[in-house]
């Protein structure tokens, strides 16, 4: 009832936006130090990936990877207007996410109370 | 009186009705209570019946509808942010309306079983 | 960033504004370096903006580089100088720059400005028939 393609979808949306909000926070809080590398997290391409190619998507996983960006002066490659505006985006997203989910969840429980 | 009896076994928990054809079936129903026949309100039985299925349809189709936006809103893919969440308003009150329509429609049969009793 | 357009290409602008910024601020802290005749004089950088490849806000299309002659100027107390006395000065105008940094930074906020009212929008449309 649960596993459906959307709730599923869902899900991994909303597991793989908190890890991006983590990482950003964790971006953010590094930009003065040196030799440290901005981290990226990725699972939109995957989820898409498994869906158009009929796969559950509850096997899709969000990873991290690290940033290849060339490093400013003092060594660190975080770039924080990107940062900011990826921020914005992800909570964003994540509230959309979060009213899909409990709209989902809503109908189910009005159906059930209806009867 | 098997008419009521069908009409209201053939509304099942997820079914749906456009909203004034909704209306308009309940007054039908009022229509039945008053005929004492079987045979002089089929045609107003029917419509009510055949309204409920289309109305059926419409709620299962604005639902899928709404599961796939839901989907393109999972990987980014969405464009428009507006259109998932008017769908999804309008899948879920559909489905209320439709319940709120059954709901109704029970309420009425069961006042003219005590009628008859 | 698709599904929140507006905010996407306002973040584009950002960028090309920032990176506008930043070659402002480094002609301006470069204005007092002084050269050989026999090098080149420090170049202002000047960021080209264009619009996205993809249509959707600005890029920065290139850089261009200033003079490279620079100033010569007569000044034969300077270690650097040659033997007839002169350095090259870079061909930088400070009060050109001070506009050029008030234009950027206008635009800066004005595309943050942009994102600020876009994610009203948005939270509007997230939050619609609740």
């Amino acid at each position: 009832m649960f596993d459906d393609i959307s709730s599923s979808s869902l899900r991994v949306a909303a597991a793989g936006l908190a890890a991006r909000q983590s990482a950003i926070a964790n971006n953010i809080a590094n930009i003065e130090t040196p030799g440290y590398r901005a981290r990226k997290v990725e699972f939109e391409q995957a989820l898409h990936g498994a869906i158009a190619s009929g796969e559950s998507p509850a096997g899709v996983t969000p990873e991290t990877l690290s940033s290849l960006e060339p490093t400013r002066l003092n060594g660190s490659n975080v770039n924080l207007d990107e940062e900011t505006m990826s921020h914005i985006d992800t909570t964003m997203r994540y509230q959309l996410t979060m009213r899909a989910l409990d709209s989902k969840y809503g109908m189910l429980r009005d159906a059930i109370k209806g009867a | 009186m098997t008419s009521p009896i069908s009409a209201i076994s053939g509304i099942s928990g997820i079914g749906g009705v456009d909203a004034l054809q909704g209306v308009q079936g309940l007054q039908g129903l009022d229509g039945l209570a008053a005929t004492s026949g079987t045979g002089a309100t089929s045609g107003a039985n029917s419509d009510f019946t055949s309204m409920l299925a289309k109305g059926l349809e419409s709620v299962q189709a604005s639902q899928t509808n709404a599961d796939s936006l839901a989907t393109q809103v999972a990987d980014g893919s969405l464009k428009d942010p507006a259109q998932y969440t008017m769908a999804a308003t309008e899948a879920s009150l559909g489905l209320q309306l439709t319940l709120a329509i059954r709901n109704k429609a029970v309420e009425a049969f069961q006042e003219i079983m005590r009628m008859q009793a | 960033m698709s599904t929140f357009n507006a905010i996407g290409v306002a973040s584009t602008g950002v960028t090309v504004y920032r990176k506008w910024l930043d070659a402002v601020s480094d002609n301006i802290a470069n204005i007092d370096n002084v050269s050989r005749t026999s090098e080149k004089a420090f170049q202002a950088r000047y960021v080209v903006a264009q619009e996205a490849a993809d249509g959707n806000g600005a890029q920065v299309g290139g850089v261009a580089m200033g003079n490279p002659n620079g100033i010569l100027t007569y000044d034969p107390d300077n270690p650097l100088a040659d033997g007839k006395g002169y350095i090259r000065r870079p061909d930088i105008d400070l009060g050109g720059q001070m506009a050029q940094m008030m234009m950027a930074q206008r635009a800066y906020q004005a595309n943050l400005a942009v994102v600020d009212r876009a994610k009203d929008s948005y939270t509007a449309a997230i939050n619609l028939g609740k």
